[in-house]
């Protein structure tokens, strides 16, 4: 078997031992390739537990950009003995293993189609340190300078980050400019091999950020004050992250003031009901959370749809039912969001595709909130939430006001408007709010979940029930004028197929659109960004015989949406789903479009590769 | 194959169950973590009191801790974050004859679960409680707990929690129908073996709090405790814990508490350092939920058919000698 050589395109994967220090190691790794300008695609696997179980880093290099997984292995670190047969056996033919050579293996527990090269590390380490910890430590740093021998990633890169990172702290920088240059200087004496890394600049002004970072800084960019959330992965990281951003940004000047709250409730009902109690008041409020957060604050929703009470919620979805694979990806929170509480409800979803949009929906939220009075969810899920992505810049326009929506002034008030909180005075279904304390004797109502008239006044009615829910069905379709439009992308050549898709299903799809063209299935492509639907995707719909609807999870459920809201004739949206936990890849897509392509016939197929 | 029923009662005298015949795996907590000590005690209880496997279960809800039914041979049941209690009645209801076990965390069962905390308490069903306390979340990675100590550092609370901590013992001793309540230390295995023992004897719910390291997130916080064996209360009494000799001399900060006296074990409770260790309360006499709910009268076929029929009775139309065709001839 012949050696794989390739430049700036492999895939380099790390396994570890969870709680052995190797995060940081491989963190530096792929910050260093992307110093050398090319892009890397990063992605942590990491168990549901705090130590002793395995952990994996995938890291894609790759020049063309590309932000999803591909698929299979090109190099393999293999640090972990519990996990050996399994790493080996994901080595591409061809491929690399690295590995602690200290106890020496036997031919069996190696591949003969796979380049093997060992390295004493364990030895290295323990000849030069007495420090229990510090031999573990240090072994990440020792495999992370040998590796920038065997790549041709500059060691001055390295050595740049590990100046940044450890700056101040000059004993242990130098310990580990020592262990790096240990493990380099082993390599450089043993080669590169066929993986290398050349500098190009790919880069430019791109950031590695995540999700869930991004989402946080939304939120204060969109003026959010109340963070009322309870821990759960994969979320916890987005309050967190709010947190230490309002520590910065939110004191106030002189006074030292805090201008936020943010509670760790006892439980995600309480999150969600404090949400609600800030927002009726007009503070910007959110919560964070995943799936199962979502369920326990389903009568609340229902209440917040029906009081009309705006509230952001963030649902970072995770693998479910249940508690499912809470460390994994998934889109599987779509139906249970949308239709959100018991009766007849409905609720605005985002769909950000990265970093960046969660960034921009984060705070986009509020004011969609506070225009609609309704929940909005803002829906990422673990994959673009907790790994870092290589994204466009986060820009800011500072002429933006916010949108506080439809509210009764004090002057409205003293003026004698006619005040009916559930009257609809415009005709789009959205009615006009006061805050307490607007007026000192006009505009007080009273809010509740039992039915009301349009004055807020108790009813059992049954016509004055329906003007109610007809309204706010009247508000649904104003809210397709808010929420962001989909974004629509024509074939190179006309078509009458196309493919819908949502969210982190992102990254691997452009990908997957350019190896289908190359098949000569030519696609006409449609991303979500929001429900309610914008008329635009359904009209997309309607100009194509078939579209493929890609999604994370089992049941289809964007596609069971669509059905439902827009009358879709099911046969003509074909799903494609991936729902195994793992960020699906362009592989997976490209060889189901192909398959399903086949069957209907869209044109002469030739082969596909497995 | 058949066997004899004497045979068979011989066999099932002779089986004796071993401490592997507990033990599943080998558990995924963090070295040191305080959840492996008390793992190994309710191994032992369940070895030395032989338990069947087949008749016991834990219950657990979401957490480090939670994962205890994980590593036990028994039957299992990992519910949901907080909601242990309900499950663990649930199975109490059905077959009151398994033993019931439930492993929960001070964020399970003192944050999001404290509803099933309290109303657990007071269906008082016979089942043994461990409340794994290292006041801290340890599963989702460092936030505060109900129970973390005001001033802890975390994740959630950057500069510090702002609430004092709520004191698990004390709440539990604050509900009506409370039968049994003891606190241990998870560095003192013999001491927690023999609350854990008393626990799974009393019959009612017994509530045992374990202050529990968890050397992850909060890796200093009990080293105090560790070093100064003053700073334990041993609590001892002939109707409590008896200390042996060898650790009497280790811990002599001893206090002789009745475990019928609940208010001094109140007091008792309230107090953080020194940690008490021992039983704090005791009453056989709080009868247990389900003994309450069962029936008086016996349930024969014949009585469950009767009632049933009359009950369909109800619903008739015309009843019996009313129907049109006995009007008409009548
Ligand atoms: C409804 C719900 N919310 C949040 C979580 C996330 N979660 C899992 S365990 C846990 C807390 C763990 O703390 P504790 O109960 O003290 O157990 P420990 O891990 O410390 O043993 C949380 C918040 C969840 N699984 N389900
Ligand atoms: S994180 Fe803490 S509680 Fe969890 S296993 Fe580790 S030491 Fe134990
Ligand atoms: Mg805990």
């Amino acid at each position: 078997m012949k050696p794989i050589t390739r430049v700036n395109d492999f895939v380099v994967k790390f396994a570890n031992v969870n709680g052995s220090g190797s995060a940081s190691a491989n963190a530096l790794f792929a910050r260093a390739v992307l110093r050398m300008g090319v892009p890397v695609a990063a992605r942590n696997i990491f168990p549901s537990n705090i130590q002793g179980l395995p952990t994996w880093y995938e890291v894609r290099i790759v020049e063309e950009g590309w932000r999803g997984r591909r698929g299979g292995v090109d190099l393999m670190v293999a640090m972990n003995p519990e996990t050996w047969t399994q790493d080996v056996a994901e080595i591409e033919p061809g491929g690399y293993l690295f590995y602690d050579s200290t106890r020496p293996l036997p031919e069996s527990r190696l591949r003969s189609d796979i380049t093997a090269i060992g390295m004493p590390i364990t030895a290295i380490c323990n000849a030069e340190y007495t420090d229990a910890r510090q031999r573990q430590l240090f072994k990440n740093i020792v495999y992370l300078g040998a590796l920038a021998a065997l790549l041709s990633i500059e060691p001055a890169e390295v050595e740049k980050l590990l100046a940044e990172q450890y700056r101040g702290k000059e004993a242990l920088l130098d310990a580990n400019r020592k262990a790096f240059r240990m493990g380099f200087d082993y390599e450089t004496a043993h080669g590169p091999v066929g993986l290398r890394i050349e500098r190009r600049d790919k880069v430019g002004n791109r950031i590695f950020i995540d999700g869930n970072k991004a989402a946080a800084l939304g939120a204060v960019y969109g003026g959010a004050t109340l963070c009322a959330w309870y821990p759960i992965t994969p979320s916890s990281s987005l309050a967190e992250g709010f947190i230490a951003q309002c520590r910065k940004l939110r004191i106030e000047p002189g006074t030292g003031k805090h201008r936020y709250a943010i509670v760790q409730a006892e439980d995600e009902l309480s999150s969600i009901g404090m949400v609600i109690g800030g927002a009726w008041n007009g503070a910007r409020s959110f919560t964070a959370t995943s799936g199962p957060g979502i369920s326990l604050m389903q009568e609340f929703i229902g209440l917040a749809y029906f009081a009309e009470i705006p509230a952001v919620l963030f649902d970072v979805q995770r693998g479910s039912p249940s508690t499912g694979m809470p460390t994994k990806t998934q889109q599987a929170d779509i139906l249970c969001c949308a239709y959100a509480s018991h009766g007849d409800t409905k609720h605005v979803l985002l769909f950000p595709e990265d970093p960046k949009e969660c960034f921009e929906m984060g705070a986009q939220a509020f004011d969609l909130a506070d225009r609609l009075q309704t929940p909005i969810f803002v829906m990422l899920d673990l994959d673009m939430g907790m790994q870092d992505w290589l994204c466009e810049p986060l820009t800011w326009d500072d002429s933006h006001r916010m949108d506080q929506g439809k509210r009764m002034t004090s002057a409205d008030l003293e003026a004698g408007k006619d005040f009916g909180r559930y009257l609809d005075v415009d005709g789009d279904g959205i009615t006009y709010r006061t805050i307490p304390g607007t007026h000192p004797k006009r505009g007080a109502f009273f809010t509740r979940g039992t039915s009301k008239d349009r004055y807020a006044r108790y009813t059992e009615d049954g016509s004055a029930y329906v003007d109610n829910m007809q309204r706010l069905l009247r508000k649904f379709e104003t809210a397709k004028d808010y929420v962001p439009a989909p974004v629509v992308e024509r074939a190179a050549r006309p078509t009458r197929a196309g493919v819908i898709w949502y969210g982190s299903t992102g990254a691997p799809m452009q990908e997957s659109l350019r190896a289908l063209e190359k098949l000569g299935i030519h696609l006409d492509r449609m991303r979500v960004r929001a429900f309610p639907f914008a008329d635009a995707v359904v009209d997309f719909i309607a100009e194509h015989d078939h579209v493929f609807v890609v999604e994370q999870n089992r049941d289809a459920q964007l596609r069971t949406l669509l059905v439902n809201e827009c009358g879709i004739d099911p046969g003509r949206l074909v799903p494609v789903l991936h729902y195994d936990g793992n960020p699906l890849t362009a592989r997976f897509i490209t060889r189901e479009i192909a398959e399903k392509a086949a069957v209907f016939n869209f044109k002469p197929m030739r082969k596909v590769a497995p | 194959m058949t066997t004899a029923a004497t045979e068979c009662m011989i066999k099932l005298y002779e089986e004796r169950h071993e401490l592997e015949d507990y033990q599943a795996g080998v558990p995924r907590w963090c070295t040191g973590c305080g959840d492996n000590a008390i793992l190994a005690a309710v191994q032992r209880l369940c070895r030395d009191e032989q338990l069947r496997p087949e008749k016991t279960v834990f219950v657990s809800g979401i957490g480090c801790s939670s994962r205890f039914p994980h590593y036990m041979k028994t039957y299992g049941f990992h519910g949901i974050h907080g909601r242990a209690l309900p499950v663990a009645e649930g199975v109490k209801f059905a077959r009151p004859d398994l033993h019931v076990f439930v492993n929960t965390g001070d964020g399970d069962c003192c944050s999001i679960g404290a509803a099933h905390w309290i109303h657990a308490l007071r269906y008082n069903m016979n089942m043994t409680v461990f409340l794994h306390d290292n006041q801290i979340y340890g599963l989702t990675k460092m936030q505060a707990s109900p129970t973390s100590p005001i001033g802890t550092k975390s994740n959630t609370t950057p500069r510090g929690s702002y609430l004092d901590a709520l004191q698990p013992l004390s709440v539990t001793l604050g509900v009506q129908n409370v039968s049994f309540v003891a606190q241990t230390v998870d560095w003192i295995p013999e001491l927690m073996y023999d609350i854990v023992k008393a626990a799974f004897h009393h019959k009612g719910l017994s509530f045992v709090r374990i202050v529990q390291r968890c050397p992850e997130w909060l890796p200093k916080l009990f080293d105090p405790f560790l070093h100064d064996p003053q700073r334990i209360l041993l609590l001892n009494h002939e109707d409590g814990l008896s200390i042996s000799p060898g650790l009497a001399k280790v811990y002599k900060n001893q206090e002789r508490h009745d475990p019928s006296n609940i208010n001094r074990a109140r007091e008792i409770a309230s107090a953080n350092d020194p940690i008490p260790v021992g039983i704090l309360y005791r009453n056989p006499d709080v009868p247990c939920y389900e003994d309450l709910r069962a029936s008086t009268v016996l349930r024969t076929p014949e009585l469950v058919r009767k009632g049933l029929e009359n009950e369909f009775d109800k619903y008739t139309i015309w009843p019996q000698g009313m129907e049109p065709e006995a009007q008409a001839t009548a």
